[in-house]
């Protein structure tokens, strides 16, 4: 598959910046990139709207769906070598 | 009006910025749009990294999403910058017969297929185009003539002059000015996040806040909201609270032009706050 629109993207080369390493993290694991926290799941009950959205927020079982749809590519690669990772990944920062 | 639209708000908006949600979801009552949804949806996945991973990987799970909207619309409303640069890029690629169905034999394998039937539209154009400025015009409750406005567009949306010329249509709309700055198109700087932040924030956030303040204007709106995160974060980190300019989503400006108040809206999660915005409009009222 063609890969690149602009010329700076090229493909990344390892080791993964941490806040990169975050991002893949989340993206294989749970779904999303930002994480829903407490606080926010009460704000949204005050602003009247769903606590938590019907996206893989609630339901952990679609991930199981982008991880399916990941083998055998370099994201499913990376998302396995960051799982081994055993330091402290950062905060991902949304974006 | 009665159109129906998938809606994916993306990680950003649903997780923190949800007074974004909120004034979409009042636009979409105020408008009888039906917004639904994208149930089961994932990340977008956001375009920055994910995509220069792994292509095929991003193009899958696009597809993946797109496909979700199919069975509830054909038309998806997006608001985030990166997710609607995503989806539209995918929805190109997948022009590709060939290349559909690849990604087809993949989606097989969870029990989806996507037919490429979704259109997928910007939040602007949305409004622009099929709400209509005149309807919008006629829905205004609140006169904003006398808001200077500053806009950021960010990157994904430069690349389509039609979406920033219908973002100042919609501005102007309102009754605001909007004041031309020389660091407009410059990036908030939030793709270096992920390898040099101290660049980012210091040679882009912070350089173009710097031109910002020069130009003195009561509000900065911006469409997309990592940048809306970004320019946040760095006025908080390099600037005192009287030198705060207020960040506004175009969505929240829409949805309190039309009548909604500070608190439907949820302007109260700002971090920084909207008082001075509000007071001037508020002058004019009485």
């Amino acid at each position: 598959m063609a890969a690149s629109e602009y010329p700076l993207e090229k493909p990344i080369k390892p080791p993964l910046s941490p806040a990169m390493s975050g991002i893949i993290k989340n993206e294989f694991e749970l779904g999303y990139v930002a994480e829903l926290t407490d606080y926010f799941i009460e704000e949204r009950k005050r602003m009247n709207l769903k606590p938590i959205p019907p996206t893989s927020y609630e339901r952990k079982e679609v991930v199981e769906e982008i991880q399916k749809l990941s083998v055998g590519t370099a994201f499913e690669e990376k998302a396995k070598a960051v799982k081994k990772f055993k330091g402290e990944l950062p905060k991902v920062i949304p974006c | 009006m009665n159109k129906k639209y998938g809606v994916f708000l993306g990680c950003t908006i649903s997780a923190m910025q949800i007074f974004v949600e909120k004034a979409l979801r009042l636009l979409g009552e105020k408008f009888s749009m039906q917004l639904i949804d994208l149930e089961d949806a994932t990340c977008c996945p956001e375009p920055e990294i994910s995509k220069t991973i792994s292509y095929e990987a991003w193009l899958r799970m696009a597809a993946r999403n797109l496909s979700l909207c199919e069975k509830i619309s054909n038309e998806l409303c997006v608001i985030c910058n990166g997710c609607y640069h995503t989806f539209k890029k995918a929805n190109e690629a997948l022009n590709d017969e060939k290349l559909l169905k690849e990604v087809n034999d993949k989606l097989s394998i969870i029990g989806k297929s996507y037919n490429k039937t979704v259109n997928v539209k910007n939040f602007i154009e949305i409004m622009h185009d099929d709400i209509g400025l005149e309807n919008l015009k006629d829905k205004l409750k609140r006169e904003l003539s006398q808001i200077k406005a500053c806009i950021h567009p960010g990157c994904r949306l430069l690349e389509e002059p039609r979406l920033v010329s219908g973002f100042k249509d919609l501005v102007r709309a309102t009754g605001a000015s909007i004041i031309e700055w020389t660091a407009e198109k410059m990036c908030c700087g939030v793709p270096a996040m992920y390898t040099n932040p101290e660049f980012a924030l210091e040679n882009r956030a912070k350089r173009k806040l710097l031109n910002l303040k020069n130009v003195k204007p009561d509000c900065l709106i911006v469409i997309c909201p990592a940048c809306y995160d970004m320019l946040e974060k760095a006025e908080i980190s390099y600037f005192e609270p009287e030198e705060y300019i207020p960040i506004i989503n175009i969505v929240e400006l829409l949805a309190y032009a039309v009548g909604y108040l500070p608190e439907d809206i949820g302007f109260d999660l700002h971090r920084i706050p909207l008082d001075n915005f509000l007071s001037k409009v508020e002058e004019n009222e009485s």
